[in-house]
């Protein structure tokens, strides 16, 4: 196919790729979204949670911390930053920066497949997107089953966590979103 | 919102508006008054800008700006009927108002309460001028020969303007002229405008005598240095009766010389017009303070009536828009013409599978159009989004007239390139600078009257406020007559401050000299002013007009004044740009400040103080290679290279870029809170394949390049 062929197919293909792309991520965050704001009242003190793989570990950000989950589009770099800032994307015309939350936690760089997604964090000044490697569930924990991080992990990325929780089986490390985007201020 | 507010956001912008318009005219005033008299229709706008003022004012309850704009109203009546005079003294006090009703404004729109004793100074001054005494206390208009039909209809002002005429020796036409009633208004403008080249047109009336049922006559008084014979040629129409109007004073009518003095030696006369005035002798100085009770609110009365109405209505014949819709509008054209690409790649590939026919070539036509009407349409916005520069001069003159007066300068402020267009936004955010320079001119540039007297300049310093288009760009001169720069003590107190080495100090030149200024926390002022020495101006200034894409030079000549000149893109909102290639990342770099392109020859990369350069037709111009600065694969770096030169006159720079791609028109966005302050970027756009790149900030890197000569290690 010719260049001008490919991106005439990208246009249509790309419109796409920026609502989500996989139904069944789309249905965790609508039925997480509309339980919220439901008439059931919510079980005392649980939170929602979205569930996603990073290096060997499984991690998750609050529901309510997120706008939307969108396949990886292609990133244009932006020079003279920390290697952590992949760059920016355009989400329907607003500039996102996207941040490798690999690198952010020292777990070396994330790489990209055909899983890995953009977790679109709803923010007041400006949306951040950060790039995880697979999104796997919604989760409900109580406030009670989220224990403090353990003493044993980097002092840095302590801060940046807001517990540990457990759910059966599974361990989930919480991530406290705005101490996350502390990493941006250095920048400025 | 509440609906309460957004009126009185109306009446502000309004308001605002109509005080602009009372600076302009006033700013005109003062400059006839320089040489000679003031025209008419100036003192006459003045009027009608007070009077609409006041009826806007009253109208949505602002009561302090309503009192002053009826006691302003007041004076500027007297001074289009004459009775007051348009001097120095009194400028001075209209001035002071339109300086308070700014301040009135500014409170009323953030709802703070406001000093009431400067307001009632300013009345009491306002009710002295309007009480003073009139200059002629005569009336000559006895004296003409003109019929009572003419004469009983008269208004106040026309009388005045007939007496004006008589006072300087003019002779006084009458013209009659028929029109067909069907387009009278055209033929008698067009009689107006021949007429207006040679004398005043004082009355347009309708006459009493017209014949024809299908005609009406006008009859038209006018006031002319010019023969009978050179007005007969000027109107060039036979149907136009001229007879010139007798006038018994004319023979005795002394030379120019004592203007302000009675023309004649015939006794008073009772005055027929509805003028009362004091029965003082014929010194007629002005200087007399004697108060007379003048009835000085004239025909126009006061209060909210039907007058005010209209008045109200005549000033909003504008449309006055958000810039933030204009904005959205824009961005809309933005993304249609990503559209138009995605069109055009389609209709391509159309045409390469299926040939040129049928459906392939009706695409490429209808997309044709569209492209052609879509440039139609962002030409059509960005004219919208112009704005001439002229209202901010004004308020700039106000700006250093206040310096001025406050810092014992005599300052004389000029204009020139008014007209000259500018984006809204840039035109408003080029404020704060301006205002900067034109203090730091009469702060540090001109002298005090005495020293400037013993320099046999004169007492009177000279700003200059000059604007001026030069294709997409508009250049802003700031220029004063002063002292000029001082540049041993600027070397000085840069060494002083630890900006610059001593060494290094001795090798400036006087360009960099002068870019010493702009350092954030310099001040050559040992007081600290209120006004300039604050440390902050230059730097901000420079950062404020950095951030429009805007370029500052400085040139001075010591004891013989400074100019800033500085160099703006028309617009921000859709700009031309070059897209080039680094390392297969494509870039957009704004045309605004590239001057040139070239292929790059490795054998002519020269290095001073281990800085590339390349020389440009005897120039030495620095490389700035952006794969090295962006850290992008510098092993991958072609065997042949590109420069693009970007700059203003010699502050230049050359970036080295793999390939040139093309130029399109482009939409900066912003890379948001917190991306904003990356070096050497000004944002992101978003091409036809929706794909987004980097567009470069060629004004920081040049500014980057600068600083890095001080400090060292951009490139390292």
């Amino acid at each position: 196919m010719s260049e001008r062929a490919q991106a005439a197919r990208a246009v249509e293909h790309d419109q796409l790729a920026d609502f989500f792309v996989n139904d069944e991520e789309r249905e965790l965050i609508r039925r997480a979204h509309e339980e919220d704001d439901g008439l059931g009242a919510p079980v005392s003190d649980a939170l929602e949670l979205l569930a996603f793989w990073l290096d060997t570990e499984e991690y998750a950000v609050a529901i309510g911390d997120i706008q939307e989950i969108i396949k990886v589009p292609e990133i244009t770099e932006v020079p003279r930053l920390p290697a952590f800032v992949l760059g920016i994307i355009s989400l329907r015309g607003t500039i996102v920066p996207v941040l490798d939350l690999a690198q952010i936690f020292r777990l070396g760089t994330a790489e990209t497949h055909r899983a890995s997604r953009i977790l679109v964090l709803r923010r007041k000044e400006q949306p951040v997107g950060l790039l995880v490697e697979r999104v796997t569930s919604v989760v409900r924990i109580d406030g009670e089953q989220i224990e403090p991080p353990p003493r044993s992990m980097q002092r840095g990325a302590v801060e940046m966590l807001q517990g540990v929780g457990r759910v059966n089986d599974q361990m989930l490390i919480l991530l406290n979103v705005d101490s996350v985007l502390t990493v941006m201020e250095d920048i400025r | 919102m509440t609906q309460g507010n957004e009126v009185s956001a109306e009446f502000i912008a309004e308001a605002q508006e109509i005080v602009d318009a009372l600076n302009r005219d006033l700013i005109a005033t003062e400059q006839e008054t320089r040489g000679g008299e003031p025209d008419p229709a100036r003192v006459n706008n003045l009027f009608r800008s007070a009077h609409s003022l006041k009826g806007i004012s009253g109208m949505f309850g602002a009561d302090a700006i309503a009192r002053l704009a009826h006691a302003l109203e007041n004076v500027l009546d007297g001074m289009r009927l004459g009775k007051v005079n348009i001097d120095a003294a009194s400028l001075d006090i209209l001035f002071g108002c339109v300086e308070h009703f700014s301040l009135l404004i500014a409170a009323a729109s953030t709802g703070e309460k406001t000093d009431d004793a400067p307001l009632q100074q300013l009345m009491t001054k306002l009710e002295h001028l309007a009480g003073g005494e009139p200059t002629d206390n005569r009336d000559p208009l006895a004296l003409l020969e003109l019929g009572e039909d003419v004469m009983g209809v008269l208004t106040e002002y026309e009388e005045h303007r007939l007496r004006e005429n008589i006072r300087r020796g003019r002779r006084l036409y009458l013209l009659r002229s028929a029109f067909d009633l069907t387009d009278f208004d055209l033929g008698l403008a067009e009689l107006d405008n021949a007429i207006k080249q040679l004398g005043e047109v004082i009355t347009k009336l309708p006459s009493s005598q017209a014949t024809d049922p299908g005609k009406i006559s006008f009859d038209i008084i006018v006031g002319s240095d010019q023969s009978i014979e050179t007005l007969r040629r000027a109107v060039g129409d036979e149907r136009t009766e001229i007879v010139a109007i007798q006038h018994r004073a004319m023979v005795a009518a002394p030379p120019e010389s004592t203007p302000r003095l009675p023309t004649s030696t015939t006794p008073s006369e009772v005055s027929a017009a509805p003028v009362s005035v004091s029965e003082s002798s014929s010194a007629a100085s002005g200087t007399d303070s004697s108060p007379a009770a003048v009835s000085a609110a004239g025909s126009m009365p006061p209060g909210v009536g039907g007058d005010e109405t209209t008045s109200v209505k005549s000033v909003s014949q504008t449309v006055r828009v958000d810039i933030a819709r204009l904005d959205r509008l824009m961005n809309l054209v933005g993304e249609l013409s990503l559209t138009k690409v995605a069109f055009q790649h389609i209709g391509d590939s159309l045409k390469r599978d299926l040939g040129f026919t049928g459906l392939a070539a009706e695409l490429h036509k209808v997309s044709r159009d569209f492209e052609r009407r879509l440039s139609e349409l962002q030409a059509g916005i960005m004219e919208v989004r112009m704005v001439p520069l002229g209202n901010l001069f004004e308020r700039m003159v106000r700006v250093g007239r206040k310096t001025g007066r406050e810092l014992g300068r005599m300052v004389r402020m000029e204009v020139a390139g008014e007209s000259t267009e500018l984006d809204k936004l840039i035109v408003e955010d080029l404020a704060d600078p301006l205002m900067h320079l034109i203090r730091n001119a009469i702060d540090h540039g001109i002298e005090l009257p005495e020293e400037r007297e013993r320099l046999g300049k004169p007492a009177e310093g000279l700003v200059r406020l000059e604007a001026q288009a030069l294709g997409n760009h508009v250049v802003v001169r700031v220029v004063d007559d002063g002292r000029g720069v001082d540049v041993e003590r600027i070397v000085a107190r840069a060494v002083e401050r630890g900006l610059e080495t001593p060494e290094r100090a001795r090798e400036l030149t006087r360009r960099e000299v002068f870019n010493l200024m702009f350092l954030p926390g310099f001040s050559t002022r040992d007081q600290v002013s209120d006004f300039s020495g604050r440390g902050v101006g230059l730097d901000v200034v420079k950062t404020n007009i950095s951030e429009l894409s805007g370029i500052i030079e400085t040139v001075s000549v010591s004891g013989g004044g400074t100019t800033f000149t500085i160099t703006l893109p028309i617009t921000l909102a859709i700009i031309p740009a070059l897209i080039v290639s680094v390392a297969a990342r494509n870039y957009a770099i704004p045309l605004n400040n590239v001057q040139e392109t070239l292929a790059i020859d490795a054998r002519g990369v020269k290095t001073i103080e281990r800085r590339e350069v390349i020389s440009v037709r005897g120039t030495t111009v620095p490389l700035i290679d952006l794969r090295r600065l962006f850290r992008l694969d510098e092993d991958g770096r072609p065997s042949s290279t590109y420069g693009v030169i970007a700059g203003v006159g010699d502050n230049r720079m050359a970036l080295v870029v793999d390939t040139l791609v093309g130029q399109q028109d482009i939409v900066i966005k912003s890379l948001g809170r917190y991306l904003r302050n990356v070096r050497g970027i000004a944002g992101a756009t978003e091409l036809g394949d929706q794909r987004t790149i980097l567009v470069i900030d060629t004004v920081d890197l040049l500014n980057e390049l600068t600083d890095s000569d001080r400090f060292g290690g951009m490139l390292a």
